[in-house]
């Protein structure tokens, strides 16, 4: 599992100068993960060493200066409940339970943790498109680990 | 004197990885570990002479990976390999190419392991042997219309088992001809996902069954001794957590009955080791049937160990290097009372396993207690692995003092930092229920709700 380190900032406007410095201190101090919350606006990057793409949640704030609108749409995390590892399909050979960019209705699965040899199956809380799968399959997660990330409006 | 092998390798981990390396100084064996990169930090690979790393965690690339283990043997010297429990304990295959690499596999012979493997020749050996069967059918059944027409003679309930299942998976009730067609296929595809096999078998449904086990120790020359009883009614989806012996619901003359079918079906397939005989006990009829027959150590085997004073391990390692069974029938004399209690990582309210790093530990200790486990201070529980921990077994005069004796020792048992079931086995051996040793198998069903 990759060490995370965890650095605090505070700052009240951000703009484009301050996330570029941001994002050379992940950079720089391999940060796996950085949060930032202030009244409505959250800012939450993921960066490599979490093997997972950066992403923003709701109220995110954009890197580029010419899009300060909110986005139109709210992204959604599925996250797992367990540490264990993630598979994206039953058995090696079967097709995975969900791919990116699919549709999904509230209680399917979207994928397996195992753990200790039980098989626990994550599913889907709400009906939505899966727009990006966080982890690789075979991957060791950690509880509250963001696993999917959906577009509940579509 | 001459040691038995030169060096044996042990293929497992966890607890029983130590039992065996204990087993080994004792018999003044040297010993190798294998570990997987994930088990780098594990007791076994601290307390083996030697140690290699055979693969990365997932089992599959390790601890079941027939030829890096066999090359692991083969680097260090080791003239015999001991499997432990679960991994490839029970794989014919792999006990089949240790005899062709010339390293002694210390277990039944790969024909032993063959004959009890595949549960419907087992029952086929066991009803040639004449060992009472509940009814069901003696092949495996392919297709689902001829499951239904042979559950419509066995009657509903009925159990749909897997052939080539174990260790409590794969097995589906069924209580009629609609749940029947639904499960069949459902079952198939989880038997091929599992065991690598969809073959499924028949029985029936036993319905306030004890699951009791009787212990056998078999040598080269013939000589076949009983070592009494394991009762491991307590269970949760159908894997065992609290095993006792004696039982207490059975009598002498089913003892006896029970034993002699035992040995019976072990001289039918000239069974070659230590192995275990598991039977359904409809305690109130006092009729038995058998179930399977596991030919590896088990868990539990410290119960009989407690009661019998034999080191079952130790004689599993000396059958295997040729030496004749060290006890007689008659020397095998039961006069006290073994609980065992499996610690778990696990919630006890879902049994959802928690792996986590064990942030406190302290061990219960005291006379007739023992503890079986490879966790220690600190130490990072995995979460590709068994959650079973570690087991407590106490042993007194009679069963009433055991139950006060695991009170007390799950009292002292403290793990910190992940969940685990020992305030769960507290409360079972508490339970008016279990104290009285008045149940059967749905005892956690009804416990828990």
């Amino acid at each position: 599992m990759k060490k995370k380190e965890n650095i605090n900032y505070t700052f009240s406007q951000p703009h484009l100068e301050q996330l570029q410095k941001l994002f050379e201190l992940l950079n720089v101090h391999k940060i796996a993960e950085f949060k930032w919350k202030e009244c409505d606006q959250e800012l939450k990057i993921k960066t490599q060493y979490a093997q997972t793409q950066e992403h923003f949640s709701s109220h995110s704030i954009p890197t580029s200066t010419h899009s300060s609108q909110p986005p139109k749409t709210e992204m959604k995390e599925v996250k797992s409940d367990v540490v264990g590892i993630f598979y994206q399909a039953p058995s090696p050979e079967a097709q995975p339970y969900v791919t990116e960019g699919q549709m999904v209705q509230e209680g399917d699965t979207l994928c397996i943790i195992e753990v200790m040899k039980a098989m626990i199956e994550i599913k889907a809380k709400f009906s939505g498109k899966i727009v990006s799968i966080l982890v690789k399959n075979g991957q060791v997660v950690e509880s509250e680990q963001a696993l999917f990330l959906m577009d509940p409006s579509c | 004197m001459k040691p038995l092998f030169q060096k044996i390798l042990i293929a497992n981990r966890g607890e029983i990885a130590l039992r065996i390396l204990r087993a080994c100084r004792e018999l003044s064996i040297p010993t190798v570990s294998i570990y997987s990169k994930a088990d780098q930090h594990s007791l076994h690979v601290k307390l083996a002479d030697e140690a290699i790393c055979i693969g990365p965690a997932p089992a599959i690339q390790s601890y079941l990976h027939i030829p890096q283990i066999l090359c692991a043997a083969k680097v260090s010297g080791a003239d015999a390999i001991h499997p432990g429990y679960g991994f490839l304990s029970e794989n014919a295959n792999f006990a089949q190419l240790c005899q062709e690499y010339g390293i002694c596999f210390i277990g039944p012979t790969p024909e032993n392991i063959q004959a009890m493997g595949e549960k419907t020749q087992a029952r086929r050996l066991a009803h040639a042997a004449k060992v009472p069967l509940l009814p069901g059918t003696l092949t495996t059944i392919p297709t689902v219309d001829l499951a239904l027409k042979e559950a419509h003679q066995i009657g509903y309930p009925i159990v749909l088992k897997a052939a080539a299942g174990g260790g409590g998976k794969g097995i589906y009730i069924v209580k009629n001809p609609e749940e029947l067609k639904i499960s069949f296929p459902r079952a198939q595809s989880e038997a091929q996902a599992a065991f690598g096999n969809p073959a499924m078998y028949l029985e029936k449904y036993c319905q306030s069954p004890r699951h009791i086990e009787i212990q056998v120790a078999c040598d080269r020359y013939g000589n076949q001794v009983a070592l009494g009883e394991r009762d491991c009614t307590i269970q949760r989806r159908h894997q065992k957590l609290i095993e006792e012996a004696p039982s207490p619901v059975i009598h002498d003359e089913l003892r006896q009955k029970m034993s002699e079918s035992a040995l019976q079906l072990c001289r039918t397939v000239n069974y070659q080791s230590l192995g275990t005989i598991e039977f359904l006990v409809d305690y109130k009829s006092q009729k038995f049937y058998f179930m399977e027959m596991n030919t590896r150590v088990q868990v539990e085997h410290p119960v009989t160990e407690m009661i019998t004073g034999i080191d079952l391990v130790k004689e599993q390692i000396k059958i295997a290097a040729g030496l004749p069974l060290s006890f007689k029938k008659e020397d095998i004399r039961i006069q006290s009372h073994a609980i065992e209690c499996r610690i778990n990582a696990e919630d006890p309210i879902h049994f959802t396993p928690g792996p986590g790093k064990i942030t406190a530990l302290h061990l219960p200790g005291g006379f007739g207690v023992r503890v079986e486990t490879f966790v220690y201070h600190h130490y990072q529980v995995l979460p590709y692995y068994d959650s079973m921990i570690g087991k407590l077994i106490v042993q007194s005069a009679t069963r009433i003092e055991a139950i006060k004796k695991m009170t007390q020792a799950l009292d002292e048992f403290i793990i910190l930092g992940i969940p685990n079931n020992i305030l769960f086995q507290k409360k079972i051996i508490n339970s008016e229920k279990f104290q009285a040793g008045q149940y059967d198998t749905r005892f956690l069903e009804e416990f828990s709700s």
